[in-house]
């Protein structure tokens, strides 16, 4: 197997996201032991690893509470759920299900998950510098994350590296959907597993630039002395904040922050819901039940997931008419929800439910996501946020929906698949102990924080609240919370044994245990093609009688990779694997891009002084050389020598103009207006730069891609769809450039 | 069944906004206990045991249509009617013909600076270089509006049945000004003025929370709100300003 096989990148996210979760699931054990009994010695046998730093006589510091906070919830949503649930079960399980023989680009799926584990090694690693690990929660919000330790700085080069990763997961989830699909794998057969991985990827594809956008500000309040979020006047620790330009906005993160942040929270529950109606749908032998309404409840609660953000932010000064839309829109997402959660249910109606372990998990993901969902809504009404913001009850609702809500799912998704990766079953009954085991600790853990919540007790309180008096009687639960959160540590043990045994195993199982029609089980086996009655399972079963053979001589092959394939246009979508995969990255780009632009707008519309006037310093030249440079672009190769020239001569005038800027004494310290000049700048720049040497490449060594008989060729000539699609995509960037800085000429020049 | 698990309801608005809650806590509740009373059926009725054999028809659209339909409508009814002229309420200030008393609270790492304007009703200046263990809000006394100033950190004095409108700021943090029993949340964020008003009914002595993760110091960042008589009011008043002609 290669390492750019779909199956290989799959699995390798997937032991390396169950590592994470490993790992946050032992920062909330120490976060657990700390809330029993505050203020008490850890066991002596940890002691040593924590260090005196952190836990000096073995007591720990709210310093490092703090940073358990911040890691926990980092680790667990950053580098555990999303990275499983998306791109380890989207990775394997999409293509098989789809019928195509690999992702649509699969150095590009590889690349992702390489950079997802540099961007966890970086953020863990955050442990060892000066002053610990992040330590201003999740959130980070300025001023807190901007006056924090070191660490936070790894912090934001990991989301900026997940950003990155998760653009290209995304992309080549997409168009591996849409451009892979095996004949006969149409819209309306597509299972609907697919469909959630679908909606998933262009979350994280649309929303993920505004989080990268927020820690590139972030990254230069903390090291490049501008004030994205710095008001004027801070006095930290009694010192006034000295050599600030100030004037920033804090609410500005805020916003950034919760645009990708909520859409996340619909990227940890949507490919759940796609792993638990495979699961229901196999288990009660019988057909998704309103496949149409899911698909459609799925699409419109994506859509909406991107105009909820602000319910986050009830409490920090919002207007009655902002407070109104955003309560108007959370109450509208909650009928998607409901719609899900009811076609499941309504899945089971006449079927033939078999209570296997895969299909425990599935049903108990139906409540426990039901309870984390309407949680949700006295959250989402400010009326009623102004008791439960920032109390356990929130901690309690986000942890139904993800902890015993996705990870359910997941473990679900592992239970089921496990034969399809190893050949072998799962034990049932080691199975069994860990789903109950599981089952009952995780809500012995999360109902009693509801109860907490409503009496007042505030979340991310290193000592649970002991110094308040309406916290009192909540004290002693938290110690049963903490034995609740260790057994449910040690019903993990049958877990891991069974996947370590069963994997070992001489002896292999059936090769479809569940009797599933899905694809995925009939790529290995082709005779189980061969239904009977009574055990449809998903949608895409239609999809199996019309390819009647079997699904993988039918898929896309290895060739699908090379580029001459992806070049091709596939005559039901109208469109080719390397054009809409370009169009993607120019629309993830957009919201990068269409981010900054939104921060400059917001900081200078709440700028209480008026801005300088323009800051031109040779404008027209550069523009000049940056559409000479696009004007310029074509697949001759004097032209993209001449293109390349242009743009590395924009990036030297650009370095040149920042250059003056600095002699001249105007920093990006100076002014908020300079901050955003150099920043934005800086950031379109680079994006030049990358165009510039890509423009190089094609007129050197890529050139070799270039047919030999330039128009001359017959339409067999493999190569040329490959170079023609590879000049069209960097056209379209080299024009997205060219809009990207009119933009910036009009913000700053004129 | 909500409502005992609360904080004590302490000022004017908080039946209003306690309302909402065990309003919209009811409608899930009854969603929920229906649902997972289906699903229950669904399970029982359908396990392999008795009922060997899938039936491919399914169920026919009116259950989760009814269900939907409930779930809209309930909320839809708790949004227009409850919530949002609750919320509409708070944003909104006081009721006009209300004269408020008028308090500034400065949050900073941990702790609750409070400025009342006196006698005179006017804040005076203040100045952060001022700011010390005697003058933590740092009252300029030069200043003839802030003469009678008081400024005290972490014990913040109202009297009962009086509304009173806070000025929320902060000087380094984003914070969050927590008065469970008030039913007040309003987060502190450094470089604006939020301003959130109430009423005491209730006089006793209640905590002041942060709700905002502000640093190692968050879980101690705990004030006080004394909540007393007109009486104990008119009292107060006149120590601090004795205290202040001393």
């Amino acid at each position: 197997m290669r390492w750019t096989d779909h199956k290989r990148v799959g699995l390798l996210y997937g032991l390396t996201a169950l590592v994470f979760l490993l790992v946050g699931f032992k920062l909330m054990l120490l976060m657990r032991w700390q809330l029993a009994w505050p203020g008490q010695p850890l066991p002596a046998w940890l002691v040593p690893m924590l260090g005196e730093t952190n836990a000096p006589g073995g007591i720990m510091l709210p310093e490092f509470y703090n940073q358990l906070v911040a890691m926990h919830g980092s680790v667990m949503v950053f580098l555990a759920v999303v990275p499983l649930a998306a791109s380890a079960f989207g990775t394997y399980f999409v293509p098989l299900q789809i019928g195509a023989g690999q992702m649509a680009f699969p150095r590009l799926s590889a690349l992702s998950f390489w950079i997802y584990l540099a961007a966890g090694l970086v953020m863990l690693a955050s442990f060892y510098v000066e002053g610990g690990a992040p330590n201003s929660g999740w959130t980070s919000y300025p001023p807190l994350a901007v006056i924090a330790t070191p660490g936070q700085n790894l912090w934001l080069v990991g989301i900026i590296l997940l950003g990155l990763s998760a653009a290209l997961g995304a992309i080549t989830m997409l168009v591996t959907i849409v451009q892979s699909r095996a004949p006969g794998v149409t819209w309306t057969t597509l299972p609907f597993f697919v469909w959630s991985q679908l909606v998933t990827a262009l979350l994280l594809l649309l929303a993920f630039p505004a989080l990268q956008a927020a820690a590139i500000f972030q990254l230069m309040d903390r090291l490049g002395g501008t004030s994205f979020f710095l008001p004027s006047g801070l006095v930290i620790g009694g010192v006034p904040l000295q050599g600030l330009a100030a004037g920033g906005n804090p609410l500005l993160w805020q916003h950034l922050f919760w645009f990708l942040a909520h859409p996340e929270v619909y990227v940890l529950i949507l490919p759940a819901m796609g792993i638990v109606a495979e699961v229901i749908t196999v288990n009660a032998r019988r057909p998704l039940w309103g496949y149409g309404l899911m698909v459609g409840a799925v699409l419109f609660m994506g859509g909406m997931s991107m105009v909820v953000w602000a319910h986050h932010m009830f409490l920090s000064g919002m207007s009655t008419s902002l407070g109104t839309f955003f309560q108007v829109t959370t109450m509208i997402i909650s009928i998607p929800s409901v719609i899900l959660i009811s076609s499941l249910v309504m899945s089971l109606w006449g079927g033939s439910i078999r209570f296997t372990t895969p299909m425990l998990f599935a049903l108990a993901f139906l409540p426990m996501f039901g309870i984390g969902g309407l949680t949700g809504l006295p959250l989402g009404l400010a009326a009623s946020d102004v008791a439960l913001h920032d109390t356990y009850y929130v901690v309690a609702h986000f942890h139904y929906l993800v902890a015993p809500g996705t990870i359910f799912a997941l473990f679900a998704g592992i239970y089921h698949w496990f034969p399809r990766i190893t050949g072998r079953v799962l034990n049932e009954t080691l199975g069994k102990v860990h789903f109950w085991g599981s089952f009952i600790c995780m809500n012995l853990i999360f109902m009693p924080m509801f109860l907490i919540g409503l009496m007042g007790v505030n979340r991310r309180l290193y000592d649970a609240g002991a110094s308040y008096a309406l916290a009192q009687p909540t004290l002693p639960w938290q110690a049963h919370m903490t034995y609740a959160a260790v057994l449910l540590g040690l019903f993990q043990l049958p877990f891991v044994w069974n996947l370590w045994a069963s994997a070992r195993r001489a002896e292999r199982d059936a090769v479809n245990p569940w009797q599933s029609n899905s694809r995925e089980w009939q790529s290995i086996n082709p005779e189980s093609t061969n239904r009977q009655s009574g055990s449809a399972s998903s949608a895409s079963s239609a999809a199996l009688d019309e390819s009647a053979s079997s699904a993988s001589s039918v898929a896309l092959d290895e060739s699908a990779s090379s580029a001459s394939s992806v070049a091709l246009v596939r005559p039901d979508t109208g469109t080719s694997a390397s054009a809409l995969g370009n169009w993607l990255l120019l629309a993830s780009l957009t919201m990068f891009f269409g981010s900054l632009f939104s921060a400059y707008v917001m900081l200078r519309a709440g700028s209480t002084t008026t801005w300088p006037g323009p800051l031109a310093q040779f404008p027209w030249l550069e523009t000049a050389l940056l559409l000479g440079a696009s004007a310029a672009f074509s697949g001759e190769r004097i032209r993209l020598i001449g293109a390349h020239a242009l743009g590395l001569a924009f990036v030297a005038v650009a370095l040149l103009n920042g250059a003056v800027f600095i002699r001249q004494g105007l920093m990006p310290s100076t002014s908020l207006q300079l901050a955003c000049w150099f920043t934005l700048g800086g950031v379109l720049v680079a994006h030049v730069l990358a165009g510039a040497i890509h423009t190089g490449w094609l007129a050197g060594p890529g050139l070799g891609l270039r047919p030999r008989y330039d128009g001359q060729v017959s339409s067999t000539d493999g190569d040329r769809p490959g170079w023609n699609a590879r000049i069209s995509a960097t056209r379209r960037y080299w024009i997205f450039l060219d809009l990207a800085w009119l933009a910036f000429v009009g913000s700053f020049y004129l | 069944m909500i409502e005992r698990w609360l904080p004590a309801a302490a000022s004017a608005h908080a039946a209003m906004l306690d309302g909402v809650l065990v309003s919209i806590h009811a409608h899930m509740l009854l969603i929920f206990v229906g649902w997972l009373a289906l699903l229950t059926l669904v399970l029982i009725r359908f396990r392999s045991g008795a009922h060997p054999t899938a039936n491919q028809a399914g169920a026919r659209l009116l259950w989760p249509a009814i269900a939907i339909g409930l779930l809209i409508l309930g909320d839809a009814y708790i949004l227009a009617t409850k919530a949002l002229p609750a919320w509409s309420a708070r944003v909104a200030p006081p009721p006009a013909g209300v004269t408020p008393i008028e308090v500034r609270i400065t949050a900073e790492q941990f702790a609750w600076n409070i400025h009342y304007p006196g006698p005179d009703g006017v804040f005076g200046r203040t100045d952060n270089a001022l700011i010390s263990a005697s003058n933590p809000v740092g009252i300029d006394r030069t200043d003839a509006a802030a003469r009678d100033d008081v400024g005290l950190l972490n014990i913040l004095t109202l009297p009962v049945d009086r509304t009173v409108v806070i000025q929320l700021m902060s000087r380094d943090v984003v914070h969050g000004f927590t008065l469970n029993e008030m039913r007040v949340k309003q987060d502190a964020v450094p470089g604006t003025i939020t301003r959130t008003w109430f009423t005491p009914t209730l006089t006793g002595n209640w905590e002041i929370a942060c709700s905002q993760l502000c640093g190692l110091g968050h879980y101690r960042m705990r004030g006080e709100l004394h909540v007393v008589t007109a009486e104990g009011w008119a009292a107060w008043i006149a120590d601090e300003q004795a205290r202040l002609n001393r």
